[in-house]
């Protein structure tokens, strides 16, 4: 992610680019991220204030002060985004500008009274309403529901995988356990001490007293502070003993934790069983090309979305490198086995990608493509609208496995061959292929996008020209794509204006179902985003709310 | 080398090593092409046992081009003049079945054995582990085709976009009728223009083909084999605002999808340009 793009280059451009919400997209920037959650800060601090100025009255000024320095910021936002909106005529009646008028509205009304220019507000009780309305703000919120949301999981996520890292759980019992005893304890002992014997005299004496000797008992073992009764000393000679189980088991758990901190450093973190993933992506399987599809995938993705690997060693898996393997996760487990798919949340992923098993023993490649057919149809059974990738040793397969809808299967080996003769063909053809087919930075990729609106009617010659002399994105138009929705890219034409394409001229002119095959460095972002394409995950890489 | 044929001289050919059960597709697709139908392709094989027991490998003969098959060992210098690498004009070297998950350094020091024969050869060399590719660049390897890297980078490209798989299917392919990419030299006559030139006027006169790219290669590396890796042409799909403007030289060729490599692209921008 940039800090800012410098391809928009003009102070309002970048201005809007820092405004805009952030949207997980290529093109969003840090600067924005940044500004979201300034906002969103600002808006929580304003919307405290208003329940702190009524529980700590004495502190009402200084409260009073933080309320105009807050406003004052979302006048500024307000005159920002009005000066970087693309209609600035029309801005102020839009419904997030609105919201943000209704936001500043109360506060400034009340400043109003105060310099006497309105007497609008000039009732006590009205006053008080005007503040009570700069709640409204929370519908600031609206605008980053898309950040909020992604925050909500990502800080989920992190917490449930910190949790099963430090085996919270069993630690959480423990305190628990440790907590009534000492509770039960010094309660006890206070009332043995104080009915059996001296009531204002000993160390157990006083209520909180007893509390902070019992806890010195249960965690040190320092008995020097002996109950004066018999049944005060057995009391205590109980709580000692089991502090030292709670001593013992303490300590056995926190060298359990970093023992197992130091056996799983270097590999990929384990799905804790009641964390739930969302938007991810599956990879089941796992072979020597495991590590670079995750690379590639995350290259593509940029770090957004989670990957969940599923294998049967799972738990041996390492993380190559740290940086790319931050969001990956392993769940150990069979495919084949319907829990093991639920509790990789398959219904809420995006799509799922079926590795080849790895040779074993008297393997056949015909044994590798049952086992992979086998997991894709347990896949399918279990979620028939999610998108599928199966990579098959043999194309002798390929036959009985397109009966398949939805599922895309790739032979390696098919293309291999076939580009070996590309190379013969075409000397240095196969760089270009590598660039066309790796997820870098400085490289294009094919990417199918809907008709852009303004192109809809038009020729795919002028597409063709609308595509080269847009600078700000560099995208070549290759082909067109007029395939159902359900079988993406299985009817569509490269360089359509040649006669072997078998499309006429005429038929030429781009239709709103048409899609465009581009060439682009990224997820093109001009484009309007089909909504039926969110709802299909034909899209992964852009996820503006329409 | 023993028991084989005497061959006629020929030129321009194909010598495939280390045939394996890629063999057959490969021979089969280079015969596809329509320009290419009459490339002759000599098989260098070393294992005979192996090879006349797996006849599902053996190519089906075209009709047109001649397959011929030798049994010796691609090191012997005997074995590849037979071939006659010296007037080859691409040589294939697979993994060899027998050599597994090793292959790789048997069949690199193939491809340098056949470099020093003939440097004029195009060598292409099939890999297994793509860890390895990074050792092949100071060999003079011309080209590297790796399995497990082209597995790898179709997952990820289907994951991202569905269906995408099904356009690299259509491109790779030789056969009539499917589009390919093409790398035609830069002629004399549209020598200074820039991509966004080029393009422009071919997309105006509705060429046949879509421009997508260029590679701008040094003059020297027209000229001279020594040393030709360590000159790195640098090639530009999808070329940004800078890249578009960027004036072209005869040296520097174009990157283009077409059906057929267009006789002259020059023609196309010119037409496209009208008279001056």
């Amino acid at each position: 992610m940039k800090l800012l793009n410098l391809k928009n280059s003009s102070l309002r451009s970048t201005l809007h680019e820092i405004m805009e919400p952030f949207q997980y997209s290529e093109s969003s920037t840090r600067a924005s991220l940044f500004m979201d959650l300034f906002i969103i800060l600002c808006i929580l601090i304003s919307c405290l204030l208003i329940p702190a100025e009524i529980i700590f009255p004495s502190h009402k000024n200084f409260f009073w002060v933080l309320e105009i320095i807050i406003t004052t910021i979302f006048i500024v936002e307000y005159g920002l985004r009005w000066y970087s909106a693309s209609n600035r005529i029309t801005y102020p009646f839009t419904v997030y500008a609105l919201i943000d008028f209704i936001a500043i509205l109360p506060t400034v009304l009340v400043l109003a009274e105060g310099l006497m220019i309105f007497s609008l507000a000039r009732s006590v009780r009205l006053l008080r309403l005007l503040r009570l309305l700069r709640l409204l703000r929370l519908l600031k919120f609206i605008r980053y529901g898309v950040l909020i949301f992604r925050l909500l999981i990502d800080f989920r996520i992190c917490v449930s995988t910190m949790r099963e890292k430090t085996r919270a759980g069993q630690l959480e019992k423990i305190f628990i356990y440790t907590l009534i005893t000492w509770v039960v304890g010094s309660n006890l002992i206070y009332f043995t001490e104080s009915h059996l014997n001296h009531p204002t005299w000993g160390p157990y004496a006083g209520y909180w007293q007893s509390y902070w000797n019992t806890v010195i008992i249960l965690f040190s073992g320092i008995e020097d502070k002996a109950p004066l009764s018999l049944a005060g000393r057995i009391e205590v000679t109980v709580l000692l003993i089991a502090g030292i189980c709670f001593a013992g088991v303490i300590t056995g758990e926190i060298v359990s934790i970093l023992v197992r901190h130091m056996q799983r450093s270097g590999k990929i973190t384990l799905k804790p069983p009641d964390s739930k993933l969302e938007r991810h992506i599956i990879i089941i399987g796992q072979n020597k090309h495991l590590h670079n599809v995750i690379k590639q995938v995350n290259a593509a993705l940029k770090g957004r979305h989670y990957i969940l690997v599923v294998c049967r060693n799972a738990d041996e898996l390492k993380a190559a490198e740290p940086l790319i393997y931050k969001k990956v996760m392993a769940l150990q487990g069979d495919a084949l086995d319907s829990r093991v798919l639920d509790k990789a949340n398959l219904n809420d992923a995006l799509r799922v990608v079926l590795l080849s098993s790895n040779f074993r023993a008297g393997d056949s490649t015909q044994d590798i493509d049952n086992r992979t057919l086998m997991k894709t149809l347990a896949v399918v059974g279990k979620n028939h609208n999610i998108p599928i990738v199966a990579e098959l040793q043999s194309e002798s397969n390929l036959h009985s496995a397109s009966t398949l809808d939805g599922v895309e299967f790739v032979v390696s080996r098919l293309f291999g061959e076939r580009l070996a003769s590309q190379a013969v063909l075409n000397p240095g053809v196969t760089e270009v292929y590598d660039s066309l087919m790796t997820f870098t930075d400085d490289s294009s990729e094919f990417y199918t996008i809907p008709v852009p609106k303004d192109l809809i009617g038009k020729t795919f010659k002028d597409a063709q020209i609308f595509f080269l002399d847009l600078d700000e994105e560099a995208i070549v138009l290759a082909g067109i794509d007029r395939s159902p929705p359900n079988r993406p890219t299985t009817l569509f034409k490269l360089s359509p204006y040649s006669k072997k394409s078998g499309i006429m001229t005429a038929d030429l002119r781009l239709h709103e179902r048409d899609r465009l095959i581009v060439i682009a460095y990224e997820q093109p972002t001009f484009s309007d985003v089909d909504i039926n394409d969110l709802w299909r995950s034909n899209i992964l890489s852009w996820e503006q709310t329409t | 080398m023993t028991q084989n044929p005497v061959i006629p001289p020929l030129s321009g050919h194909v010598v495939i090593c280390n045939c394996n059960e890629k063999v057959r597709a490969i021979v089969e697709e280079l015969h596809k092409d329509t320009a290419q139908k009459h490339r002759d392709v000599v098989l260098l094989i070393q294992d005979r046992n192996l090879w006349q027991s797996n006849p599902d490998w053996h190519p089906r003969p075209s009709g047109v081009a001649k397959v011929i098959t030798l049994y010796g060992n691609p090191f012997d210098k005997e074995c590849l003049d037979a071939a006659c690498i010296k007037d080859a004009n691409a040589a294939i070297i697979l993994a060899d079945p027998n050599q597994g998950q090793l292959a790789d350094a048997q069949s690199t020091l193939m491809a340098v054995a056949i470099e020093k024969q003939n440097p004029q050869v195009h060598t292409i060399q099939e890999l297994i582990l793509s860890i390895n590719r990074d050792h092949l660049k100071a060999m003079n390897v011309d080209e590297v085709v790796c399995l497990g890297e082209i597995s790898e980078k179709l997952i990820a490209q289907s994951c991202i976009t569905p269906g995408v798989k099904n356009i690299f299917e259509d491109l790779l392919t030789t056969a009539e009728g499917t589009p390919q990419i093409f790398l035609p030299l830069m002629e004399p006559a549209i020598s200074g223009m820039s991509f966004r030139e080029i393009s422009r006027y071919c997309i105006q006169v509705e060429a046949p083909f879509i421009i997508i790219g260029f590679i701008i290669s040094p003059p020297e590396t027209l000229f001279t084999r020594e040393g030709r890796n360590m000159i790195k042409n640098s090639f530009l799909v999808n070329p940004k605002k800078t890249g578009k403007d960027l004036r072209l030289s005869e040296y520097d060729k174009l990157i283009i999808i077409a059906y057929d490599l267009p006789l002259s692209i020059a023609e196309y921008v010119l037409s496209g340009k009208g008279p001056p």
